[in-house]
Formats: structure tokens, C-alpha cells, sequence
């Protein structure tokens, strides 16, 4: 029977030591930080020396960064010296940021869970992100980065436990400041400092980029507010604070924050600690790059049964009072005086469909998605905010997206007003959870 | 990876491997250094058994529709046509149980009982994005490959629609003509696909083992393994020239997303937003043309939903104003594209990431090379026998166009105009020549990259 093979139309040869070296960075040999100042750094055993002694060639190193560069920064290597002493220096750096951030990724510790995991405990590991200067809790979500449209960024990742990255979503700045493993390198030793332009205001968030599968699903991301150039910007999580409404910009008094989340207890439980921080990344050894679903057992990154749902890391709990699944932190919650503007930013940050549906006595405007504010010149010209109402109050949105959506309390009756988030597999669009969030409006 | 320039501009040009069907007068698409699509009168289509290796190199059984002298491919080939022509397909079913042809809302073959052979006529559809697919025993027979694309493209290609809404008619105005889409216009010539599978081996062995087997027994227990853009995964979807965009800073590109399988993605683009143009559903045959266009950085696809996407090939906008071109890092620079519901990232249970993604790479700066011809307006008034025809150029102002009459080797010059200042050129002549050949080609005197076909409109 005719074969189509994994490579029709553009074959790859793997007997060629340079497609070869692309195949392998790709995927098992991703390159971390280290190995673009110097190859020889590193103990690989795909990338150990060719059969003849010479060095593998470094593609990578070649292909991001001009040579002029890649000699310099050999330069700056003292024969026998760790890696973890080496800073990658970021490309064309602009000495005078308008702003600076650092995190560190946090691990090893858990946050209780309101019913038991798969594997019967009470509390479940998480990882996330904290500025190392400051507090360590909460970690999940990671704290926020929070800058100003237009402003100069470096953002620095000094990462523990093996090598991590930090890509900023939405945000669009060089590949090399772009934190994607896979395309780039991965941040190892004295860490990196990503530069990028603070973008269009808007909502956006920042989690890492390697194994990402694994690692954005153990709680490795944060929130990312571009805030508008206007005074007091860049403003504190929950409001008040200001937003472009097209080419005008509002003020809001309040601001809720929905990070929807899932979690499958056995990925944190079993697959992490068992398997390591790599597990699912692939074989190692000459003709061994893959690893098989045999070897997979236990592992399965293609399954994903979550069993848990977090709304801006607070677990929803069936047990809850009045109504299951009731989320009531005042971030997630808010409680607004009649004639007040809410904001709410959601970023669907699950491996599932989520659906929002808003009760029939709140109609929120659509103002933005994905960072890119409905109505502004130029980009957004060719578009206009709209009424939820429109679409029967509900929305739907998968892994990545936001929404940031207005809503002016005036025309609201007071009480309390739920807005349902249905959870829905990926697979089977059954519905797996219905997770609750309210809006308290006082006359 | 060495690919030579013949081969490469043929891909560049289609997104796809590709066929154009329909269209008397040999009308011609796509045109790219001296490379064009040709149509033939009728497509020959058969289904086949074939074997489809992923990325890990384990094979899987699959059905795919194979175009006559061509080789097995899942997606099966792109068929492209214009609005209005007909289309004759004909297909030989050398599977064991029964299939259809079906394009919601166009055309349905019924039953093509085995070793039966069967014609289908239309006509091309409004201009935009199809799915063909086997509608039988669904959703099975569709996602053991049974799927394909179909491309309509309108008379006067300045959109990849008719009479598109105002925001949109707006937004390809100004690609190529603002301060904020430097560059140049759309070329319909630069066009891609992703188009999504996935598949689960154990439900596809049995498929193949038991062809009649109910569809509810292949999707009750369904897990994916492989996940698949255009039928590649991993380094494969990534490094070929067909699933990953290319281009400088200033050439737009359309993207064909289209989802085969039976899993929710959420494509997510690094480096530059898109613009949402189409929302479809294949299950129904409905497409909504777009008159509020988002921007957006990740977009959900649903089974049997199609986005058409516009990638602006904006400068990335992130990047500090000073520090480009980028003196340091180099060109191309090399972003990705991949699903952001992460699971779809693997590979039998791990091997991140040889799943669902691709890339897009970004060769250069603005390259004045790159020069577009669009037309805007093409019409013929039959009462006075006269041609008028005007568009758009990014070219250099004077740079000579040649309007010819007929498409292919036998066409004649009927007369120049040139670009003028603001980048417009317009002609106008006797349209005789033009009746006889139903189509009109736009060229750049002494040969450029580039040269555009279309149909004018008769008054
Ligand atoms: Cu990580
Ligand atoms: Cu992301």
C-alpha cells in the first residue's frame, strides 16, 4: 500500500548533519541559553561530537544571531566556568529600560484543593511566578506584569530547577526576546532579559515556553496589562483605573480579573514528580529521538481529564454556599455601587471550551480581544465594539484568548447577578464543570 | 531541505499542492515568475487506501481522495476555481464500502457504491473556503482522511471575496497604501492552508480492519495521538514551505483554516495579529463574511469550522523603533505557530512539540522588489465595445504596465498605462480582443515577479 511519508514534498535528510541538527533543536535538543554563547558547554548525548571528533555545528547559534555576535559572546566565556555564571547578553539591548521586571518560577510547593485529587490527597503541587524581591504567595496565577503602552521593557527571567522560559502572549518583539524553546532557547543559568516594546493597551499574559504542554499547565503563567500612557498608568490589579473604549479612553472604578483554569490532578501528581520536568519531551540517543506510547505509559500529555476548575487561582468547590461551584473573592467577585463602570479582562487559560453566559439583566460591550481594542486607529479601524447581547450574552473562547468587556452598572438593578463559565472538553464537548462568578450591585 | 527555486515557487504560489479546474479559454491562476496554475476541463478524483506516516514515523492507515496521475495526500489536493465556472469532478470509489463527494450547500454525490465511478457538475460557489469531504457514516469516513480543500476566487481577485463588506473593502484598501500597512497590496498568489486532523491509531486500525464499522464505535473512546496541520506535524509542519508562511514585511498573506477532525484547537500566531476575514461551517455550507474584523493573536476551530485569516506581514510592532532592522539578531526571523490547547502538541502520549504546528517567518524588511499589481475594476460595456480597467500598484511610480488580452502563451498586448503618482493606474481601450478571451492579464513591461488574471465584468 502506497505510504505518504511524514515529510511529502520536502524531504528531510537525516544522513545531512545540518537538517539533522534542525530536527534535533526542534525537539529533544531544544539549546538553552548557555549553549548559544558556547556548544561545548553542554553534556547531550544526541549532540556529543560527530563519529570523526569534529563539534556538531550549532545551528541555531547561527541561524538567530549575526556572527559578529556569536564571536563576541564567545569571547566572553573564561575556559572551565559553569554555566550558571553565564548571562546571556540580550541582542541589540537598549541600556535604559522605561520599565524592569524580574521573575522566578516557584516549585515544590502545593495549594489545598477543596475534594480530593485522583490520587486521594487534599492538596496539589502548583508552579508559577513571583518577582524574586518580593513575597512568595500567592504564586498561582503568577504576579502580574503590569506596564504602560509604548514603554521599553526588559523583563527578566532568573529561572530555578532546570531551564524555563518566559514568553509575554500577544506580545510581538524579536524571536530572541520572544521566550519560545523550541524556535529560540531556553533560559538556563544566570538568566535573560527580554526586551519588548509595552504593546497596544490591552490584556495580555506571559507563561513558559518550554515542554509547554506540561509546564503551562503546572501553573507556569501570570497576567500581562498594558496599560493606556495616560496618568497614574500603569494601575493596581481590581481598579480603578482607565481603558481605551476605540480611540477614547474610559475610566473604570473597578476591575475583575477572570483567569479560567482546569487541572488534571494526575499531571501534577504523578506525571511531574515521577517522570521529571522533561517528561513527554522525547527519547535521547542516535535514532531514539521519539519515544513511543508504550514508553508514554503513565505519561499521556495527549490525555487530559481535568478534575479541578480555578478561576484566577481559587478552586471552585461543588460544596459551596449558596450556590456549587460559587466563586467569591473579590477580584473574581466584585461589588459594585450602581453607576460604576466594571471591567472585566478574561483569558481562558484551560485545555478546555469555555462558555460565559451573562444574565439577562447585564448586557457587557465587547471592547477588546486579545489585545487589540475594537474601534482604534489604525489596526482596529476596520472595527467597532459590540454588545454581548448580540450574541446572546454568552461567549465562547478556547486556550489563549481574551476578552475585555465593559459594562456600565447604571442601566444593572441591583443585587446579585451570576455569570455562569461552562467548562467543555475539547474532545467530546461534554460539559465538565459549571463554575460561577458574581456581580454584586448595591443601589 | 534543498528545494529548488522551480519547486519552491510553485508552492509559494498555491499554499498547497493544487489544481485548478473549471475555466474555459485557458484561463490560468496564480501567475509568479513565469510559474502558473493551469486549469484542466475536468478533475479526476479516486479513493484510496493508503498509509500515512507521522512524525514518530509510526504508519496509520487512512482513506484519502487521490487525484488522478497524482500521489496519495491527506488533506487531499486543493482544488481552486472562479466564481461561476463549471466544475467537472469525477470520481472512482477503489475503497470496499460505500463513499460520497459532498461540499455542504454545493454539491452531493450520494452513494458511490465500490469500484463505481461517478460525475459531479457545479457550478463555483460565492468566492471563499470549502471543505470537501466523504458526509458518509460521519463523522468517520471525513476524519480517516477522507477531506479536502476547495478555493473559489472571485472574478476580480483585489479580496478573496465578492463584494466584500465595507471594514473589509476598507482594510485590503489600505494594505499597501497607509503609513500603517507599508508594503504592498494583497496578492491572491500569496495564499496557505491549515488544515487540521488528528488521529487515534487504535480507532484508525479499526476502521481499516472493519470499514462498515458504526461511526458511534469509532468516536465513543476516541483519543487522539497524532495531531496534524495540513497533514504534518512537528518539524515536518514546521519546516515545509507549504504550511509555513513566508514573506517580507509588506506582503499580506491569506490563511485557509479549515479543522477536519474532531478536536476544538485554538491556533495561536507569534509575531504579528491576524485579521479574522470568514467564519464557516462546514457541517451546514454557511460563511459569513466578516464586516467587524478582529485582530487576533489566538482564534478557536472547532470540527468543521473554516476562519479565513489575514496575516498583515506588519513589521513586528513590539520591537523597540530603534533597534530595527534588528542589527544583532538576523534575519529570517523565525516565529511560531501552534495550537495553544497544548495537548495537540504532542505525538503518541509526549515528544513535545511534534504536534500541531508551524511556522511564520518573517525574510526581511520591506523589499520595494516585492511590487503587487491589483486590480480594482474590470469591466467590459458591451453597447460601445469598450474596455475599462483600473487598479493599484506598489511599484514605482511610471513603472509601465502591459494590459493583455487572453490568458496564457497566446495572448496579445492591447495597450499600456502606467502607475501613477499615490500608486493607481487605469486603461482604457476597444474590448473586442477581450470578449473573445473572456479574461484579461495585467503584466510589468520588461517581466516582473508577478502577473495577474481576471475576468471583467460585462455591462
Ligand atoms: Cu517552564
Ligand atoms: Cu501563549
Amino acid at each position: 500500500m502506497a505510504v505518504i511519508p511524514r515529510d511529502q514534498g520536502h524531504p528531510y535528510d537525516e544522513n545531512d548533519p545540518m537538517e539533522r541538527i534542525m530536527f534535533l533543536q526542534h525537539g529533544v535538543a531544544e539549546p538553552d541559553s548557555f549553549d548559544l554563547i558556547d556548544r561545548a558547554g553542554i553534556v547531550n548525548p544526541i549532540l556529543l561530537p560527530q563519529a570523526d571528533g569534529s563539534p556538531q555545528p550549532t545551528d541555531r547559534r547561527v541561524s538567530l544571531l549575526t556572527p559578529d555576535t556569536v564571536a563576541a559572546l564567545q569571547a566572553t566565556l573564561t575556559p572551565g566556568s559553569a554555566p550558571e555564571s553565564y548571562t546571556l547578553p540580550t541582542p541589540d539591548r537598549i541600556a535604559t529600560p522605561d520599565r524592569s521586571f524580574a521573575r522566578t518560577n516557584v516549585h515544590g510547593l502545593t495549594v489545598p484543593v477543596p475534594y480530593p485529587t485522583k490520587a486521594g490527597a487534599l492538596a496539589v503541587e502548583v508552579w508559577g511566578f513571583v518577582d524574586p524581591a518580593g513575597a512568595i504567595a500567592p504564586w498561582f496565577p503568577g504576579t502580574t506584569i503590569r506596564c504602560k503602552e509604548g514603554e521599553l521593557v526588559h523583563s527578566t527571567l532568573l529561572p530555578k530547577k532546570g531551564s524555563h522560559t518566559i514568553h509575554h502572549h500577544g506580545i510581538e518583539p524579536t524571536p530572541m526576546n520572544d521566550g519560545v524553546g523550541h524556535a529560540t532557547f531556553l533560559v538556563a543559568g544566570g538568566g535573560y532579559t527580554y526586551q519588548w516594546l509595552a504593546p497596544d493597551a490591552g490584556t495580555y499574559f506571559y507563561h513558559c515556553h518550554k515542554n509547554t504542554v506540561l509546564h503551562f499547565e503546572l501553573g507556569m503563567y501570570g497576567l500581562l496589562i498594558s496599560d493606556p500612557n495616560v496618568p497614574n498608568a500603569p494601575f493596581i490589579d481590581g481598579g480603578p483605573g482607565a481603558v481605551y473604549r476605540g480611540n477614547t479612553i474610559r475610566n473604570y472604578h473597578k476591575e475583575a480579573i477572570w483567569v479560567l483554569d482546569d487541572i488534571d490532578s494526575r499531571w501534577h501528581e504523578t506525571v511531574q514528580p515521577q517522570h521529571g520536568v522533561g517528561a513527554g519531551m522525547g527519547g535521547t540517543g542516535v535514532g531514539a529521538e521519539f519515544t513511543t506510547i508504550g514508553q508514554n505509559t503513565g505519561i499521556e500529555l495527549h490525555r487530559f481529564e481535568p478534575d479541578f476548575f480555578v478561576v484566577s487561582g481559587v478552586f471552585a468547590d461543588p460544596a459551596s454556599q449558596p450556590k456549587p461551584n460559587l466563586i467569591t473573592n473579590t477580584l473574581v467577585s466584585p461589588v459594585m455601587n450602581r453607576g460604576e463602570t466594571l471591567l472585566i479582562r478574561t483569558l481562558n487559560a484551560s485545555y478546555t471550551v469555555v462558555t460565559l453566559k451573562f444574565p439577562s439583566q447585564i448586557d457587557p460591550e465587547v471592547i477588546a480581544m486579545d489585545g487589540r481594542t475594537f474601534g482604534r486607529a489604525p489596526f482596529m479601524s476596520y472595527s467597532r465594539p459590540f454588545k454581548l447581547s448580540t450574541q446572546n450574552r454568552q461567549l465562547t473562547f478556547t486556550t489563549a484568548n481574551r476578552w475585555d468587556l465593559l459594562i456600565d452598572t447604571s442601566s444593572v438593578p441591583s443585587g446579585t447577578h451570576f455569570v455562569d463559565a461552562e467548562f467543555r472538553h475539547w474532545r467530546t464537548n461534554d460539559l465538565l464543570r459549571t463554575v460561577t462568578m458574581q456581580i454584586v450591585v448595591n443601589s | 531541505m534543498s528545494i529548488n527555486r522551480r519547486q519552491f515557487l510553485k508552492i509559494a504560489s498555491s499554499g498547497m499542492a493544487a489544481v485548478a479546474v473549471g475555466a474555459a479559454g485557458g484561463y490560468n491562476l496564480f501567475w509568479r515568475d513565469g510559474e502558473a496554475m493551469a486549469a484542466t476541463p475536468t478533475l479526476i478524483l479516486s479513493m484510496e487506501a493508503a498509509l500515512m506516516e507521522m512524525s514518530d514515523k509510526v504508519q496509520l492507515p487512512v482513506w484519502v481522495f487521490q487525484k488522478g496521475g497524482d500521489v496519495p495526500r491527506c488533506p487531499g489536493i486543493a482544488i481552486f476555481s472562479v466564481e461561476g465556472d463549471k466544475i467537472d469532478i469525477k470520481i472512482t470509489n477503489n475503497l470496499t464500502v460505500r463513499h460520497a463527494f459532498f461540499i455542504p450547500g454545493v454539491v452531493d454525490s450520494g452513494d458511490i457504491l465500490p469500484g463505481q465511478t461517478v460525475t459531479v457538475s457545479f457550478n463555483a460557489p460565492a468566492a471563499g473556503t470549502y471543505m470537501y469531504y466523504d458526509n458518509s457514516n460521519a463523522p468517520m469516513n471525513r476524519v480517516m482522511g477522507l477531506h479536502g480543500p476547495l478555493v473559489v476566487l472571485p472574478r476580480i481577485p483585489f479580496t478573496p471575496y465578492t463584494n466584500p463588506p465595507t471594514s473589509m473593502q476598507n482594510l485590503f484598501n489600505d494594505l499597501g497604501r497607509t503609513s500603517h500597512f507599508p508594503g504592498s497590496p494583497w496578492d491572491p498568489a500569496r495564499n496557505w492552508f491549515w488544515f487540521l486532523n488528528s488521529f487515534d491509531p487504535i480507532k484508525n486500525a479499526a476502521a481499516a480492519a472493519s470499514p462498515s464499522m458504526s461511526a458511534s464505535s469509532f468516536t465513543n473512546g476516541y483519543l487522539s495521538q497524532y495531531f496534524t496541520i495540513s497533514g504534518k506535524s512537528g518539524f515536518f509542519s514546521s519546516h515545509d514551505h507549504n504550511i509555513r508562511l513566508s514573506g517580507n514585511v509588506g506582503q499580506p498573506c491569506l490563511v485557509r483554516c479549515m479543522n477536519a477532525g474532531l478536536i476544538t484547537h485554538s491556533y495561536h500566531l507569534h509575531g504579528n495579529h491576524a485579521y479574522q476575514l470568514t467564519n464557516s461551517d462546514f457541517d451546514k455550507g454557511t460563511t459569513v463574511v466578516s464586516d467587524n474584523l478582529r485582530m487576533l493573536d489566538a482564534w478557536p476551530l472547532a470540527p468543521l469550522q473554516g476562519k479565513d485569516m489575514l496575516v498583515p506581514f506588519i513589521q513586528p510592532p513590539d520591537i523597540p523603533k530603534s533597534k530595527w532592522p534588528p542589527v544583532q539578531e538576523k534575519f529570517p526571523l523565525d516565529f511560531p505557530m501552534h495550537c495553544h490547547t497544548e495537548p495537540s502538541q504532542t505525538a503518541a502520549g509526549g515528544n513535545y512539540p511534534h504536534g500541531l504546528l508551524t511556522h511564520f517567518i518573517i525574510t526581511g524588511p520591506i523589499n520595494s522588489a516585492d511590487g503587487v499589481v491589483q486590480v480594482t475594476k474590470a469591466e467590459v460595456r458591451l453597447k460601445f465595445g469598450k474596455l475599462s480597467i483600473s487598479g493599484v500598484s506598489s511599484q514605482p511610480v511610471g513603472t509601465i504596465l502591459e494590459v493583455r488580452a487572453g490568458s496564457g502563451a497566446s495572448d496579445t498586448i492591447i495597450g499600456t498605462t502606467t502607475v501613477k503618482s499615490g500608486g493607481t493606474w487605469a486603461f482604457t481601450g476597444r474590448a473586442l480582443k477581450t470578449l473573445v478571451n473572456r479574461s484579461l492579464s495585467v503584466t510589468t513591461q520588461g517581466g516582473g515577479p508577478q502577473r495577474l488574471d481576471v475576468r471583467p465584468v460585462m455591462r
